[in-house]
Order: C-alpha cells, then sequence, then structure tokens
C-alpha cells in the first residue's frame, strides 16, 4: 500500500519527500552522537574526579591508617561532605576490614559494604564506585573507597535532551522550505518531455522535436531522443525499399537450394556405395580371422574396454557378452599360475613398446585350461604412450603337447645314449681285459717257442717248433690288430703328436725290415729326395706302425724282385706334407680290388687269403691310424707288376728353418744296437721301491750283474725318505705298494723337489696307465713281468751307459725283429735249458731258472726263504680275507702272491693267483672260493717242500718239479 | 555425613585456636609488638639530613639497655623502608659498662635509637652522647621528651599513642612530617597543630 502511494507521487512530491527524509535522518544521527558521546565524557570526567579526590583522600589519610588513629581518619573522610553526589565513603585497613566509613544523612539507601570492591571502578544500580589504593613507602596500607550517585551526569542528560529537539524541530522546517524551491530545476524540462512524447504519439508525427534546456543527463537524454525521431524516421523509408527487393532475393535462393539439394543426394548415394565397400570387406576380414582360428583382440587402454573378434567361441567357448569386463575379465580366464607372468610380461612390454608374444594357459568354458600363444603390438599415440594393444590369441594345445612328446622322446634317446655309453665302456673293458688275459699265454707260447728252437732238435721237431712259434706270432699279430681296431672305433686311440727323428725312425723300419726281406731274398731299400728335415711333427709310434704295416704286407705279396720306401716332401695347397712311398714288384692289385683294398676284412681274394693268411684289418688299421694323424693313404697298382701304398702327413713343422736329414749321423747308433749280443754295463746308484721281497730280489740281482749298486725300499714311505736322504742316479718305483702307492710317491718326490729319474713298474698293461705315471711325474715306464731288454734300454735311456761292456750271455737265437714278442716275462724268457717241456702249466718249482736269474745259490737260499714267510704270511691274510669276503683284499693278495709265484718259476700256483685275482677284481666271489681252495692246497705243499732243509738237494736233482713230482715226493718223505 | 563432620572440626577448632592466640601473647608482647611497627612508620614519616653520615643500604634502630622487644621485630625483619634495609642494633646499657669509642660511634650512625626502660637514669648522658648526628631518639619512659628526646610513647585507652618533641627534631636537623605530627597526642613546639588536634 505504502510502496503504491510513494510510486504514484508526482516527482514534485519524491524530491521533496526525499530532500526531507534525508534531513532528519542526517540530523538524528548527529543529536544522538553529540549527546551519546556528552553522556561517556560526563562519565569519563567523573570516574577522574572522584578517583582523583579518593588520592586525596589515601593521601590524608595514610599516617591515621599507619598509626591506627580512627579519630583522625574520620576527620579526614569528613570533607566529603562538601560533596553532595557523594553518597558513601569508606576506608579499609589493609586487613581489607573497614577502617572508618561515612554514609550521607539523607540517602534512602542501605550501603552494606563490607569488602571494598575489586575494580577500580564500577557503574552499578546508577551509582559510580570508585577505590583507590592507599600506599606508605610503596607499601599498600589501605584502600579508599567512593560512591557517587551521578545525579550530575542524569541533569546533564535531560539539558542535552531538550537542546536536540528544538535543533531538529527548527532544521527540518527550514529544510521544507529549501525543497519546495529546488525541485524545480529537475522536474521542470522532464514534464515537458513529457509533453513533447505526448504529442508525436498522439499525432504520429515523427518530425517533431523536443527542446533542450540543460547540459546535464536529462539534456543529453533530450538529444537520444530526436536521434531516436530521426531514425524512425529512415527506417520508414528504408522499409518500404526493401519490400520491393524481397521478392526477386526469395526466387535466386529457392534455385540454389534445389542445386544443392541435388548434389547432396549424389553424396549420399557415393556414400552409401563406399559403406556397402566398407561392409563387405569387414565381413571378408571378419571370415579370414575367424577362419584363422585365431582369437583377435584390441584393447583400448584408456577405456580398458577389449574388443574381440575371431574364432573366441572356438577356441575359448565363450560368446561376446560374456567376454564383457575389459582386461580385468581376460585375466580372471588365465590360469592361476600364469597371472603375474602375464600382468608383468605386459607392464614391462608398455614401457618398452616391443612386441608381445607370450605364452600361457587360459581356461575354457568347459573349464579345461589350454596353452595359447599370444602376439600382439602396442600402439602408441603421437606422445608416445601406449594407448592399444592389438593382436592375435591362438590356441597351441597340439603344438605344446608335441613340444612334450618331443621333449620325452629326447629324455628317452639321452638314456638310451647313456645306456649305450655305458654298454660301450663295458666293451673297452672287456677288451682290456681280453688283452691281459690272451697276450699273457701267448707270451709264454712264443717266448718257449724261441726258447726251444734255440735248442739242438731234430729237424722235424723244429720244423713243429717253428710252425707253433710262426702260429703264435700270428695269432698276436691279430689280436693286437684287433685290439687296435676296437680302439680305433671306440675312440680310444690317443695319438702323441711331437716332434721327431726323422733319421732315427728311417734307421730304425730300416734295420727292422731289412732281415725280414733278406729271408725272401728281396731287395730292400729306403730311399730319400733331397732336402727332407731332419725331425717331423707327429706320433711317431703309430706313424712305425703304419710303414712297418705296409712295408710287411709288401714283402709278404712280393715273391721277388724289391720293396722300397721311398720318402719325399710334397707342397699341397701351400702346406708341406712328408710322403712315404712304399713301392713292390708283388702280385698287384687289380683296379676293382683297389677300392675295397682298406675295407675292413678284405683281402685281394680268398686265394690270397690261404696262400698268404692275415685278418685282413691291417690295411684298414693303417688307414684309420694314417687319418688319426691328419694324413691320407692311397695306392696306385697293376696286376701283376707290383703296387705302391702313398702315406702322406703333414711335416708339422718349417721345413725351411730344419736341417736336412742325415739318417748316417745316428745310423751307427743303430748298427751297434741291432748288431748287440752282450750285456751294457753301467755304473750308478739305483733305488728300488717294491713291496714283494722276490721281487727286491730278482731285480736286485739283476741290475748288479750290470753293475748297479742297489738299495731297497719295501714302500712308498720308505722309497721316499730314502731317496730325500741320499741322491741316486735312477728310481724304480712300484706302482701297487701298501701304505703309500707308487703314484703317490713320485708325486711327492716331485714336490719335493727330488729330479732323479723315476721308472714306474706296473703289471697293469693298459693303455692309460703310462699316461697315470707321467702324470704323476715319472719319466717312463715298464710293465711287469720285466722283460730285460726292455729294463736295460730304459736304463740306458736314462743313465749315462757305461763305456765298458762285458760279453754278454743273451740267448743268440733271439732276432731283432722279433720286438713285438719280446713281452714275455723275465722268467719265461730265461727259460729252463734242459727240463721237459710236458706239463708246464703243473711247474711249481724252476731251479734252472732261479739260478739263472740270481745266479748264486746262496742268494737262491735267500729269496726262497723269504718267499716262504712271505706266502705264509699272505696265505693267512688271503684266509681271513675269504672269510670276510672282501674282494679287494682277495685281489690284492692273490696279485702278490702270483708275482711271487711267478719268479720262482711255480706256473701252477701263478695260473691259479692270476685267476683268482680277476675273480676279486670282477667281484665274482662265488668264483673265488674254489679258486682259494685249490691255491691254498698247492701254496701250501709248496711251501711245505720248501721249507725243508733238503730242498736245494732234491731241486738240483729234480731240476724241475711239477705238482705231480711234489706229491709224489712229499708221499715218500712220509 | 563427611562434610558435617569436616564442618564440625573447624567450627570447634577455630575458637580454640583463638583462645590459645590470645593466652600465649601477653599483653606486654603486644604492646611491643605493635611499638616495632611504630618504630618502622616513624622511618617512613621522618626525613634524615644528607649529611647524616650512614651506609647507603641500610637504615638502623638501635636498642639501648634491656631489650623489652623480645620477638617483636620478628614480624617485620625482613620489611625494607625507604628502599632500604632496616638493620636493629642492640647496645649494652650504660650503667653496666662504659661504651667503647667503637659503640659510641655505632649508637651516633643509628638513625632512630629506642631508650630502653633500664636507661632511665642514663637518659640525659645517651642524648648527649648522639647529640649532633641526627638521631632520632625514642623510649616510652614519661619526661623524656623533657629531657631532649624526640618521641615518647604512652597509652591512652589501652591504645599506644605519642608525642612528639618537634623542637628537639629541628635542632638535629630532622625533619618530621606534618602527616606525624598531626597524629601525635601532643607537639612541643607546634603549638598551632595541636591546638587544632585537641
Amino acid at each position: 500500500m505504502n510502496k503504491t502511494k510513494l510510486q504514484n507521487m508526482s516527482i514534485k512530491q519524491k524530491l521533496t519527500a526525499i530532500i526531507m527524509l534525508a534531513s532528519t535522518v542526517m540530523l538524528f544521527l548527529g543529536i544522538t552522537v553529540f549527546v551519546v558521546w556528552g553522556q561517556i565524557d560526563a562519565r569519563k570526567q567523573l570516574v577522574s574526579d572522584l578517583r582523583n579526590y579518593a588520592g586525596v583522600i589515601g593521601d590524608n589519610t595514610k599516617a591515621a591508617l599507619a598509626f591506627s588513629d580512627k579519630k583522625d581518619a574520620v576527620e579526614t573522610l569528613s570533607a566529603v561532605k562538601a560533596k553532595d553526589s557523594i553518597i558513601f565513603a569508606c576506608i579499609y585497613d589493609k586487613q581489607g576490614d573497614i577502617f572508618v566509613r561515612y554514609e550521607r544523612s539523607n540517602t534512602s539507601e542501605k550501603i552494606q559494604s563490607l569488602h571494598p570492591p575489586k575494580e577500580d571502578f564500577s557503574f552499578e544500580n546508577g551509582h559510580l564506585s570508585v577505590i583507590r589504593q592507599i600506599e606508605l613507602d610503596g607499601e599498600r596500607v589501605g584502600i579508599v573507597c567512593l560512591l557517587d550517585d551521578m545525579s550530575e551526569i542524569h541533569s546533564r542528560l535531560v539539558r542535552d535532551a531538550t537542546v536536540a529537539v528544538g535543533t531538529l524541530v527548527s532544521v527540518l522546517a527550514i529544510a521544507y522550505l529549501v525543497s519546495s524551491r529546488l525541485q524545480k530545476l529537475i522536474s521542470g524540462p522532464i514534464l515537458s518531455l513529457a509533453e513533447v512524447v505526448r504529442t508525436v504519439s498522439e499525432k504520429k508525427d515523427y518530425s517533431t522535436r523536443a527542446s533542450k534546456q540543460n547540459n546535464d543527463e536529462i539534456g543529453s537524454f533530450i538529444d537520444a531522443f530526436n536521434e531516436m525521431l530521426d531514425q524512425i524516421q529512415k527506417r520508414d523509408s528504408a522499409l518500404v525499399e526493401a519490400r520491393d527487393h524481397l521478392e526477386t532475393r526469395v526466387n535466386e535462393r529457392t534455385e540454389e537450394l534445389t542445386n544443392a539439394n541435388k548434389r547432396l543426394k549424389l553424396e549420399v548415394a557415393e556414400r552409401k556405395r563406399a559403406q556397402e565397400t566398407i561392409q563387405e570387406w569387414k565381413n571378408r576380414y571378419e571370415a579370414a580371422v575367424l577362419a584363422s582360428g585365431n582369437i583377435l583382440y584390441d584393447w583400448d587402454s584408456r577405456t580398458n574396454q577389449v574388443t574381440y573378434g575371431g574364432d573366441l567361441g572356438g577356441i575359448l567357448g565363450y560368446t561376446l557378452e560374456e567376454m564383457q569386463g575389459g582386461l580385468k575379465r581376460w585375466m580372471e580366464l588365465i590360469h592361476p599360475e600364469d597371472q603375474s607372468y602375464f600382468k608383468n610380461t605386459i607392464e614391462h612390454l608398455i614401457i618398452t613398446k616391443e612386441p608381445a608374444h607370450l605364452e600361457f594357459r587360459m581356461r575354457k568354458k568347459n573349464g579345461e585350461y589350454i596353452f595359447v600363444e599370444d602376439t600382439g603390438r602396442f600402439i602408441t599415440n603421437y606422445r608416445g604412450e601406449t594407448i592399444r594393444m592389438l593382436g592375435f590369441v591362438k590356441d597351441i594345445a597340439e603344438r605344446k603337447r608335441a613340444e612334450d612328446r618331443l621333449k620325452h622322446e629326447k629324455e628317452r634317446a639321452d638314456m638310451m645314449a647313456r645306456e649305450a655309453l655305458s654298454a660301450s665302456e663295458a666293451k673297452s673293458q672287456f677288451l682290456a681285459n681280453m688283452s691281459h688275459e690272451i697276450r699273457t699265454p701267448m707270451n709264454a707260447i712264443i717266448g718257449f717257442s724261441d726258447i726251444l728252437a734255440g735248442e739242438n732238435l731234430a729237424v722235424e721237431q723244429k720244423q713243429y717248433v717253428d710252425t707253433i712259434r710262426d702260429s703264435g706270432q700270428h695269432l698276436l699279430q691279430i689280436i693286437n690288430d684287433i685290439l687296435d681296431f676296437s680302439k680305433i672305433e671306440a675312440g680310444k686311440l690317443d695319438t702323441e703328436i711331437v716332434e721327431c727323428s726323422l733319421a732315427v725312425l728311417l734307421n730304425s723300419i730300416e734295420s727292422l725290415m731289412r732281415p725280414t726281406a733278406r729271408e725272401k731274398n728281396l731287395d730292400f731299400k729306403v730311399i730319400e729326395s733331397e732336402g727332407l728335415p731332419s725331425q717331423i711333427l707327429t706320433d711317431h709310434a703309430r706313424l712305425r706302425q703304419c710303414l712297418i704295416n705296409l712295408i710287411n704286407n709288401a714283402i709278404k705279396f712280393t715273391a721277388n724282385g724289391h720293396v722300397y720306401l721311398r720318402v719325399s716332401l710334397k707342397e699341397i695347397d701351400k702346406e708341406a706334407f712328408i710322403c712315404f712311398d712304399v713301392e713292390d714288384t708283388g702280385i698287384g692289385i687289380s683296379e676293382m680290388q683297389q677300392q675295397c683294398v682298406f675295407d675292413l676284412f678284405t683281402q685281394i681274394d680268398g686265394t690270397a687269403s690261404r696262400q698268404y693268411g692275415g685278418t685282413g684289418l691291417g690295411l684298414a688299421i693303417t688307414r684309420k691310424l694314417v687319418e688319426l694323424l691328419n694324413g691320407k693313404l692311397s695306392v696306385r697298382s697293376e696286376q701283376g707288376k707290383g703296387s705302391t701304398f702313398s702315406i702322406t702327413i703333414p711335416v708339422g713343422v718349417d721345413v725351411t728353418k730344419q736341417p736336412f736329414l742325415d739318417r748316417y749321423k745316428v745310423a751307427e747308433h743303430i748298427e751297434s744296437d741291432t748288431e748287440k749280443k752282450e750285456l751294457p754295463m753301467f755304473s750308478g746308484h739305483v733305488l728300488i721301491a717294491e713291496d714283494v721281497k722276490t721281487n727286491q730280489m730278482l731285480t736286485k740281482s739283476l741290475l748288479n750283474r750290470v753293475g748297479l749298486e742297489v738299495t731297497i725300499a719295501e714302500d712308498g714311505n720308505q722309497a721316499v725318505q730314502k731317496a730325500l736322504v741320499r741322491e741316486y742316479d735312477l728310481i724304480f718305483m712300484d706302482i701297487q705298494m701298501p701304505n703309500m702307492n707308487g703314484y703317490e710317491a713320485t708325486r711327492v718326490l716331485r714336490e719335493r723337489g727330488i729330479t732323479t729319474p723315476i721308472i714306474a713298474l706296473t703289471a697293469n698293461a693298459m693303455k692309460g696307465d703310462d699316461k697315470k705315471c707321467t702324470d704323476a711325474g715319472c719319466d717312463d715306464y715298464l710293465p711287469k713281468p720285466l722283460d730285460r731288454e726292455r729294463l736295460f734300454d730304459k736304463i740306458k735311456k736314462h743313465l749315462v751307459l757305461n763305456e765298458k761292456s762285458m760279453g754278454g750271455n743273451t740267448n743268440p737265437s733271439e732276432s731283432q725283429a722279433d720286438e713285438l714278442t719280446k713281452s714275455c716275462s723275465i722268467g719265461t724268457s730265461e727259460s729252463s735249458q734242459s727240463g721237459e717241456p710236458t706239463n708246464m702249466d703243473e711247474r711249481i718249482l724252476d731251479w734252472d731258472k732261479l739260478m739263472n736269474i740270481v745266479g748264486d745259490e746262496d742268494l737262491v737260499r735267500e729269496i726262497v726263504s723269504v718267499f716262504v714267510n712271505e706266502n705264509r704270511e699272505r696265505l693267512d691274510k688271503l684266509t681271513t680275507e675269504i672269510k670276510a669276503s672282501d674282494t679287494e683284499a682277495i685281489r690284492f693278495y692273490a696279485h702278490a702272491i702270483k708275482g711271487a709265484c711267478r719268479n720262482i718259476g711255480a706256473i701252477r700256483i701263478f695260473n691259479i693267483a692270476q685267476s683268482l685275482e680277476s675273480a676279486g677284481r670282477t667281484k665274482d666271489f662265488e668264483a673265488a672260493i674254489p679258486l682259494f681252495n685249490e691255491l691254498k692246497y698247492e701254496l701250501e705243499r709248496v711251501l711245505s717242500l720248501l721249507s725243508s732243509s733238503n730242498w736245494i738237494e732234491i731241486a738240483k736233482q729234480e731240476k724241475v718239479i711239477t705238482s705231480e713230482r711234489l706229491e709224489a715226493y712229499l708221499a715218500c718223505r712220509e | 555425613m563427611r562434610f558435617g563432620t569436616y564442618n564440625l572440626i573447624v567450627l570447634v577448632l577455630i575458637p580454640v585456636m583463638f583462645v590459645n592466640t590470645v593466652k600465649a601473647e601477653p599483653v606486654q608482647t603486644q604492646e611491643y609488638k605493635i611499638k616495632a611497627a611504630f618504630l618502622y612508620n616513624f622511618i617512613k614519616f621522618v626525613d634524615w639530613p644528607d649529611e647524616k653520615p650512614t651506609n647507603e643500604k641500610t637504615i638502623t634502630i638501635g636498642i639501648i639497655g634491656k631489650n623489652p622487644f623480645g620477638k617483636a621485630f620478628e614480624s617485620v625483619k625482613d620489611k625494607q623502608v625507604k628502599d632500604k634495609k632496616v638493620i636493629i642494633k642492640q647496645f649494652q646499657s650504660l650503667e653496666e659498662s662504659k661504651l667503647s669509642n667503637n659503640q659510641i660511634e655505632a649508637l651516633r650512625r643509628c638513625h632512630v635509637l629506642f631508650v630502653c626502660h633500664s636507661e632511665k637514669q642514663q637518659i640525659r648522658k645517651i642524648i648527649s652522647t648522639v647529640k649532633d648526628h641526627s638521631v632520632l631518639t625514642i623510649a616510652d619512659m614519661p619526661d623524656f621528651l623533657e629531657s631532649g628526646g624526640m618521641i615518647y610513647f604512652l597509652k591512652e585507652d589501652e591504645k599506644i599513642r605519642f608525642e612528639i618533641n618537634n623542637t628537639a627534631a629541628k635542632q638535629e636537623r630532622l625533619k618530621i612530617r606534618s602527616k606525624l605530627l598531626r597524629l601525635a597526642k601532643r607537639v612541643i613546639g607546634e603549638e598551632i597543630s595541636n591546638g587544632v588536634k585537641k
């Protein structure tokens, strides 16, 4: 109501009202501030006055308080009577008790103030109370308290209010008069403008203009109004003009639209065709992916959505709906064991951006897990961040199964290979055993045949013996060939490529082969070409074997004419080769036969085989050996005219830096060797480490005969001690010894810096033993039983040969060509000159043999007494070990007994002991027991004979005592 | 119940303590306690001349003769007056022995000298000894003022009051403030003030 009333008022009234209202408010505020300020000021003044007053009173009552003089205090306090507004005054002592008080008589109020107020001053109940501390010399002695009724302030308020109201009324009256005059200044122009507007709207005459009076806001408003009228006038005329143009413009636009429509239709058709093509490709592509049998996936790393295509249902069995849930859903399907692998690999690849290739297991809808292969690539945005991964998942269950099968097969194959290997090892061991077992009797056969051949025999007997010897040699050769060949086959044949003298090689071959050729009235020569080097780098033992094979062959197949060994140098591909051509004038080989001449078990023909003998292994082995030496074996031949076999091997040394070959520088030495018919003489001190007493004596007597001084060590320990105490010129070291074996003793000596040559003695005639010996630090190696010639050879090699030589008593029938057969034992080769050759195996003592070796009766006596003691002991030990079934110990003692018996010519016991030893080695305890019983029986009998006082007489008489004879003898003694 | 018991104990104990205190302190002791406090307060209303040879930091109250104060000074012992420490010095009775020069010097250095009853016969001698050394002499013996003493304690209506010989004080260049003079029962040499007062 009020609002509308105010709005409807005229501008004149409004202006007047505004001015009036503003004046009233301002004035009222001003007066109020004035009055309130006056009051506050008056109160401040009052407080200040009262405090001063209290101060004066306090000062004046100071002494009274100090000396508790109430009278004086009352007197001072009564001075407040002079001030009407103070209605109560009081002085408290320092304990806060009232000291003196004053109260105005005419006041109606009762003031009970036992304790002084806390505040310095306070307005309460229309009164002002003021307190003031009384201090004497800095010490509080009391408090003054005054109470004022504020009557002065109240009267001042009434006065001020009256003045304010009067002022207000008079000012308002003046303001009304002024405002009603001044409002015309503003309302005047507005009213006149309103008049003009009304005229324009009533008459529609836009040419009318308002007149401007002032330059204020209203003035510019009038200007704007006039301008508006101008524009309305102009717009009117423009409208008329525009109406005329409109029609033509509509027509133009319609035509444009029609054209645009046509273009649009064309575009739509084109787009539709494009879409169809895309759809077609899409179908084709989907079909292709489906047909590939892969799952196609597209993982968006920003939204973590995976889009699948391809044979999802076929591989995993899920529908697309079931695969909702992005990468998380995919991870769920991965085998729990593969999940971390998958996750880690993907996280790694996201960083490296390498193509992904993973294999893991996934759960199919039917719950089964299959192996899948995931090959994918990461797609990065322009910032290089990985945003997508795109790839294929392939079912590789089949491939995995195949891999498993393959792995399984491989394991089986490995197992079979291992089995085969162990079988092969067993075979090698078997062959090694065979070698030992066969060679020993063979050596006996050949050795004794040799001895027999040297006897004065009837022509017929001589022929028989020769046949036995030849057959034996032949058989041994065959066995050696077979062993060599099997070693080559097993890859066990090692070559030792060292620098060796060509002259020594050729000389030894010449001296070896010449007698053989001479026997057949063939001319044998070694023909060297110019400029041959003196040294070549090869395995001279193998090369020698090859050449001897070929020359033997040539001699065998040549009835008359010659056999030449031609040696020449050849250069192939800038490498120096040495060529050995073995040329004969024999039966020759046809071209067809040449092709298979190197095959196994092949001979030229059946006829030849019968006529010439042989296994057919010779050339095959030779070829293998030549190949081992990195060389080549070839043949040129013409049937009936002869053949030439050629070995071509690398020289291995720089030919230009070698002195030329001069065979005759060394030839003399070889000649003297070949003509050797006497015992060599040495000088020096030799240490023999040997535990078996008889062996000690044997070796000692042998060495004494050739002029050497001998010291005996009982075992490895003693050997070491003795060798450290004094210097020896040579040490013979038995390998199998108690306490410390030969290998170990040698090692210790070498560690201690002893450089004395050491020759190992071993009963195990196996290839590889020599290696063990040299590894341990031995300089050389001799197989047991000791071969006298070889023993002397070794001594000669390692000792300085004494100038003197002594007429030898070696068997002149021994041919130098028989070197291969010379591995017979001392025992057998030095066998009895007389004696009955019957029942050789039955021998249990051979007097002549003993004498031959030992040389003097006293020594024999001594040796035999040692033999008896030692073997008694051994037999006891062996009995114990048999009871304890310790095959290793059985082998050890059997070995010891075997060696001892061989030395006294107890061949029967030797054989039994040997069988027992091998039973022990193969841990065949079953076989050991009967052998042991037999051994015990025989050995006890021999020991019983040898312990009798007159055994020497009997032995001298009998020469060779057999088991049978011993039985008879023992029976007769009883 | 417990609270009640507690209150009861307090109510019973308070009067007992009060009675004990009153009985424990004889009237004589009470009187000298007030006098001791007055001695301190006098110092506050008296100004010594600048020439008074004195230790800057202490004000000495001498007590000569048989000391009646006992432990009366205990309660005011550590108080400072005019920012100085107050020292109480006991002097032997003049009757018993002659004072040594050192002792005389010490007497003269006192700011206040309270003369005990035992020195009744020696008053003049004492006053003459400290003459010209601005010593405020006080005693509670009648005729002390007449003998040349400055302040005399007396008892009126069981209250301790005092009289002042301002003439003697002026002679010794001691300035006694009017506030103190006004409280005195009688002031010699200040007739007007005295008149107004009584």
